[in-house]
């Protein structure tokens, strides 16, 4: 019999389970999907719909602390987190993963409707099962193909507010899929060490830092046309065309440094970590762009 | 209180009584913290069935209303 003393864990904690930071870009986009809808679904149903697909992420954040306790406990970046540093039980965090995903799910198919809340199901399964599970301990593509669950919330915003799906929504699931590896590649290249010390074959640890390099650049290639491609398909207006080939122009730019950076210290890679600070700033810019084009030209 | 059913860290003998488990000696310090991270998960899962409860009630009015 055990003589701890399990005491239940504190709001805070179960807060940080939900990766809050992460959730707040998903929320964004989300919201951006559904605004860029050519109708608008009432104000509660919409708000329920942006709620469910933070909730559907808080879950994704959730069970991905559940499954990697061990590994979030050996990397200096996520060794605080409530589970690796023991202020929470693990069979706690796993109830309310799945509680919280079944929760967001069901919620959304009743307020608007069961495709996008098919949607949301399958990004939380794809997350948490094909990533986190699968993919992340396996290989160096994870996040490639990974990229596709945090792909999901334009397209689940805008089938919430439509019931269908449409060629925008679809570019801009590209546009995440293809902004994904740039942005997490140019992070693990600063913290590469932590990879290799968890054993994740994260593409700096297996193909070494001047091969990712030359994957981040040519990754933004068709992350730029897809950014681009809704101006001249006409399926949005010359707000979001200009600021999508200004921004996207940005992108390719600060990537050209990383490119020709030959450091292998993270103290000198400088131009990693503004790209990975421009990407963040790249995607929050660009999905509103798409919504003062679609409020202010129509 | 039967002598089978203390919960004094002292174990259950008796042919009914609970299994043989020791519960763990509080400390005062302990004690605080549970009881106040009780309280406040308590208040915090009231808030938000509230909140639901409320949500639900737009979400009717809204489907009623608009036949979305």
């Amino acid at each position: 019999m055990t003589n701890t003393v399990a005491l239940p864990a504190d709001w805070r904690d179960i807060l940080a389970l939900t990766k809050p930071r992460v959730m707040s870009l998903v929320v964004f986009t989300g919201l951006c999907g559904l605004l860029a809808a050519p109708q608008l679904p009432p104000l509660a149903l919409g708000f329920t719909a942006i709620l469910c697909i933070a909730l559907g992420a808080g879950a994704c954040g959730a069970l991905n602390q559940w499954y990697e306790v061990e590994l979030d406990a050996k990397m200096r970046r996520t060794a605080k987190r409530p589970l690796p540093s023991g202020r929470m039980d693990r069979q706690g965090a796993l109830h309310f993963g799945v509680g919280l995903g079944a929760f967001s799910v069901v919620l959304m198919g009743l307020a608007t409707n069961w495709l996008a809340a098919g949607l949301l199901a399958v990004s939380i399964l794809f997350y948490v099962v094909v990533y986190t599970m699968w993919l992340k301990p396996r290989t160096a593509q994870n996040i490639v193909i990974g990229g596709a669950a945090g792909a999901f919330p334009p397209l689940i915003g805008w089938v919430a507010a439509t019931g269908h799906f449409a060629p925008l929504p679809v570019l801009l699931f590209a546009l995440i899929f293809m902004w994904t590896p740039p942005h997490f590649w140019a992070l693990s290249l600063f913290v590469r060490s932590d990879y290799a010390t968890a054993g994740i074959p994260m593409l700096p640890v297996v193909a070494g830092v001047q091969n990712t390099r030359r994957q981040i650049f040519l990754y933004t290639l068709p992350m730029a046309a897809a950014a681009i491609a809704p101006w001249p398909l006409r399926l949005a207006g010359p707000i979001y065309g200009v600021a999508a080939g200004l921004l996207s122009a940005i992108f390719v730019l600060l990537a050209l440094p990383v490119l020709a950076n030959q450091a292998t210290e993270p103290s000198a890679m400088a131009p990693e970590k503004r790209l990975f600070g421009f990407s963040v700033l790249y995607l929050f810019a660009i999905f509103g762009a798409l919504v003062a084009d679609r409020w202010i030209v129509g | 209180m039967r002598g089978d059913d203390r919960n004094d860290g002292s174990s259950g003998q008796g042919r009914w009584g609970p299994p043989d488990y020791h519960w763990p000696k509080l400390s005062d310090g302990d004690f605080e913290l549970l009881r106040r991270r009780q309280r406040d998960r308590a208040r915090i899962t009231a808030w938000l069935l509230g909140a639901f409860v409320v949500l639900l009630f737009f979400i009717t009015i809204a489907k009623t209303s608009t036949n979305w």
